[in-house]
């Protein structure tokens, strides 16, 4: 299925989807890039896996990314069936208190990687059944991944 | 016997007391498989309640090997980063280095010469055949059979070993893929001694299976065992020989070819009903197939430059990428975004190890407290990868 | 050649007057040199072990396409005993939540009646220490004890693990004692005798002027009883297929993970002294026991029968993987048991098949009624009693 067919499903129910254009000179894969609004990340979550024309069934991985002035989610989702693949990017603009909800009601295989995301970035997973802290000791202080967190110097900085 | 629960459905835990018990339970009791554990494959803490001999709640506990390698990355170049990746999946430091070096080189747009393609696709083969042999050695053992892991791990994975030391000089942690092509050319005569290895993995492989696939006690405690079927694969991100013995043809060497596979014929073992004994079938098949590639890419492989035009010092245009493949655990895949600098802004691993560990929080629920080593040595993590 | 029975019953008679001479007693002269020859027999054997774990680490090392130990002594002949001397050093721990004298108990309830099992049974020519008329049960009776030893040890160390491990031990070492003893009735029955003198002694016979009459040899019941019996026996001694109490990779070592130096050290000889136990009994019982052509003495006769047996049991631990614990007691209940009781009944239908000029019941004036008793001091015994 091409992308463009992926879009207009979508736009259909989601008007407010958004293709992420490709930035000049950049680099980038063949997914379909979508940028998607935080609050409609649920519905757009079930609608992807349950549609049959698009068919999402398989989450690659999830992971965050800081940008400094916001946070961004990233949902790698590949269709089994159609052998298509979709990037969906969140972004979260509020950097005190930072959430998204969970999309583990959709795709389980979420369920650690949201927790790693809380771990590392401190964006809580609004809705997970078990947000605690995976890799860091449970009495770590501090989100680790994010760009203004204080570490021991590295002997490469 | 029992009835194992939720066989054919995905379940996310209703609830944190589900698979993490804070207590001991009323009834049951509730046992530590601890980080120092002869059988938890490196330091993984198993937290299980059971009742009785059954075991009704699973969680395991990781970090124990936390490096925070994803942030070391961003103050790396990429060139430097090689080093850090393989040291994730200590034992298939190959395609850990091939699957960044795909990511990389799908973000400079970089010509791979043949030959290099050909000697990656060579030393990866052999390093999942090493991979397999680990497990091979370490499953016998903790089912109870001490003798194969001598044969896999102290004969045919020493003889791979060996033959990396001529390749690239060291044994476990290789740094030999690079950006644009592999570090060196094989040495004289190398390619020869891959050919008389090939041959007398066929024999081992017959070996293994001899002695311990067939063994009507390994069947016995493995078969119908922790069965797993696709649909509770596929939702829970279980890759690699996990889901293909669950009867799913996915292989990321067929469905997003990368390097010269398109080249060479093979077959993909499929199990069919996702037990124990079919993820171990599974994997010793995949050695046989892994024997098949790299003889074609002998026969295949020509001379020529090993290296592709990449400069020295260079910087990745800004934007992002995602390469993945097949490693021996699973689909094993760096995402990179870069911002036009020497290193990477956000360095992300999929890491097959991790995603398919979770899928134990169902998979473990219903089974005996003995079957417990036997279903989380079948899933075949590192905890390299793990906790990266 | 080099038979040591009629040399070690000289040796003895000597000692006995020469105490005699001394001033003792008849009786005293009698308990002493029974005395002397427990503390030797108890030497030997403990000397076992120490030839066993080696003869164990060099074969599972040649069956594992390595060396062994190497280092120590040519060829790592003193490697036990450097072993012995580092745990005779260790510090003895134990655990916080212990029951001590039950943590202690243990050792020597598992440890010691395998010893007192050695009593009947026969080396050679004239050599069992005591000739018991219930031989095999005594064995049997006494061996049962080490049970409680292995649930003392799960219970006394505090530890969720051992108890499991104890527990499990106990349950598989109480289900494996049934069709030992039934794959042992038809051999009682054949040579109507417990004694296991008079067992191995009746095999000395020939078919046909060469070939030897043991029980394996008999089509359909030997082979059946001699199966069950070994399978058995692996299951008694704890050894892989059957070795879930002490699974390593399962339950950290089981019931002897809180164990440490000398009591770690007795439990290992134990194990290793029930598994030549187990195999002399095989001999004696299915092969003969000391029956062999006559360049050699009847003694090396049965160290090597026995010794092979013994092969036997180091083979199946490096080979086969283990069994699971409900798995294992389904394969004692369901198969191993009405097997044993099928032989019983097949030995029986041979029995009453044969006329008695037949070789069914072994002659009892075929063996020379000095050698009926094996040890003189009984005799002797028997006389200063009278007096």
């Amino acid at each position: 299925m091409s992308s463009v067919n992926i879009l207009a499903l979508l736009q259909a129910k989601f008007p407010d989807i958004h293709p992420i254009p490709q930035p000049a000179g950049q680099t980038r894969g063949d997914e379909v890039y979508l940028d998607v609004p935080l609050a409609r990340l649920a519905e757009a979550a079930h609608v992807l896996q349950s549609d049959p024309g698009l068919a999402f069934n398989f989450l690659s991985f999830v992971t965050a990314v800081d940008w400094k002035t916001h946070f961004e989610t990233v949902y790698y989702l590949v269709s089994t069936t159609h052998r298509h693949k979709a990037v969906l990017k969140v972004k979260i603009e509020n950097r005190t208190t930072p959430e998204v909800p969970t999309v583990t009601h959709v795709w389980p295989s979420a369920d650690w990687q949201e927790r790693e995301i809380w771990d590392l970035f401190g964006i809580r997973i609004t809705g997970h059944y078990n947000l605690r802290r995976i890799l860091l000791p449970d009495n770590w202080e501090g989100y680790p991944m994010r760009k203004d967190y204080v570490a021991t110097p590295d002997r490469y900085d | 016997m029992i009835d194992p629960p939720l066989l054919n459905k995905a379940v996310v835990p209703a609830s944190a007391l589900d698979v993490f018990p804070t207590q001991a339970p009323e009834k049951g009791m509730f046992i530590s498989l601890g980080p120092h554990h002869p059988s938890t494959h490196g330091v993984l803490r198993v937290a299980i309640t059971t009742e009785g001999e059954i075991v009704t709640g699973a969680q395991p506990d990781i970090g124990y090997l936390h490096r925070a390698t994803e942030k070391l990355a961003e103050k790396r170049t990429y060139p430097q980063i090689i080093v850090l990746t393989d040291r994730l999946d200590y034992l298939a430091a190959m395609t850990n280095n091939w699957s960044y070096c795909l990511a990389v080189e799908k973000m400079l747009n970089v010509a791979i010469p043949e030959r290099a393609d050909y000697l990656r696709m060579i030393v990866g083969e052999l390093q999942r055949i090493a991979s397999h042999c680990v497990f091979i050695g370490t499953y016998g053992i903790d089912i109870g059979a001490f003798t194969p892991f001598f044969y896999s791990f102290g004969r045919e994975r020493e003889r791979i070993l060996d033959l990396f030391e001529e390749l690239c000089g060291a044994r476990l942690t290789y740094n030999y893929v690079r950006i644009g092509g592999v570090m060196a050319d094989a040495p004289d005569g190398w390619l020869d001694k891959v050919k008389v290895f090939v041959k007398e993995m066929y024999a081992a492989a017959d070996e293994y299976d001899k002695l311990l696939t067939y063994n009507p006690i390994f069947t016995d405690r493995t078969q119908g065992i922790g069965i797993m079927t696709s649909e509770v694969a596929k939702a829970w991100g279980v890759t690699g020989p996990n889901l293909r013995a669950s009867g799913e043809r996915a292989d990321v060497r067929i469905d997003d070819p990368y390097g010269l596979y398109p080249r060479v014929k093979f077959d993909i073992p499929i199990g069919k009903n996702g037990d124990c004994w079919e993820r171990y079938k599974c994997r010793v098949d995949e050695v046989r197939e892994s024997l098949k590639i790299i003889e074609q890419a002998l026969a295949q492989i020509q001379p020529g430059e090993t290296m592709g035009k990449v400069a020295k010092y260079f910087r990745v245009p800004p934007g992002e990428g995602y390469g993945h493949l097949e490693a021996p655990r699973g689909d094993l895949g760096f995402y990179i975004i870069s911002d036009g600098s020497p290193s990477p802004y956000r360095f992300h691993i999929r890491a097959p190890s991790f995603i398919n560990l979770q899928v134990l929080q169902q998979l473990l629920k219903g089974w005996k407290v003995a079957d417990v080593i036997a279903i989380l040595g079948s899933i075949d993590i590192v905890l390299g990868e793990v906790d990266r | 050649m080099f038979e040591i029975g009629p040399l070690l019953i000289q040796a003895f008679t000597y000692a006995r007057q020469f105490l005699t001479t001394l001033g003792a007693t008849p009786l005293q002269a009698v308990v002493g040199i029974k005395f002397l020859q427990t503390t030797l027999t108890i030497s030997i054997i403990l000397a076992i072990p120490l030839f066993l774990v080696y003869a164990e680490r060099k074969i599972s090392a040649f069956m594992q396409a390595r060396l062994g130990p190497m280092h120590t002594g040519p060829w790592g002949l003193l490697q036990t005993p450097a072993d012995t001397i580092k745990l005779l050093f260790k510090e003895d721990i134990v655990p916080q939540g212990a029951d001590r004298l039950l943590h202690l108990l243990a050792v020597i309830l598992a440890a010691a009646p395998v010893f007192v099992c050695f009593a009947p049974v026969p080396w050679g020519t004239g050599f069992p220490l005591i000739n018991l008329d219930t031989g095999i049960l005594f064995v049997f009776a006494v061996s049962g004890v080490s049970t409680l030893g292995i649930l003392a040890a799960g219970w006394g160390s505090g530890n969720k693990f051992s108890m499991l491990g104890g527990l499990r031990g106990a349950a598989q070492m109480v289900s494996y004692e049934i069709p030992r003893a039934l794959s042992v009735v038809p051999v009682v029955l054949f040579y109507s005798s417990l004694n296991l003198q008079t067992i191995a002694t009746a095999q000395m016979e020939r078919w046909h002027g060469w070939m030897p009459k043991w029980f394996i040899f008999y089509p359909g019941i030997g082979q059946i009883a001699f199966i069950v019996f070994l399978i058995a026996s692996v299951a008694e001694t704890n050894r892989i297929p059957f070795d879930i109490p002490e699974a390593e990779s399962e339950l950290v070592s089981g019931y002897h993970t809180e164990y440490s130096g000398m009591k770690f050290a007795f439990f290992f000889l134990a194990e290793y002294v029930y598994v030549f136990l187990s195999s002399a009994l095989v001999t004696t019982l299915f092969l003969g026991g000391a029956d062999g052509a006559a360049f050699l003495p009847s003694w090396m006769w049965f160290l090597g029968k026995t010794l092979l047996i013994v092969f036997l049991f180091l083979w199946f631990r490096w080979t086969f993987p283990r069994l699971r614990v409900d798995r294992l007691m389904q394969f004692c209940w369901q198969f191993l048991l009405p097997l044993a009781l099928v032989n019983i009944v097949l030995t029986v239908g041979w029995m009453m098949c044969k006329t008695p000029s037949q070789d069914v019941l072994p002659t009892q004036a075929a063996i020379p009624s000095s050698e009926m008793h094996g040890s003189p001091d009984d005799a002797g015994l028997t006389k200063a009693v009278e007096k």
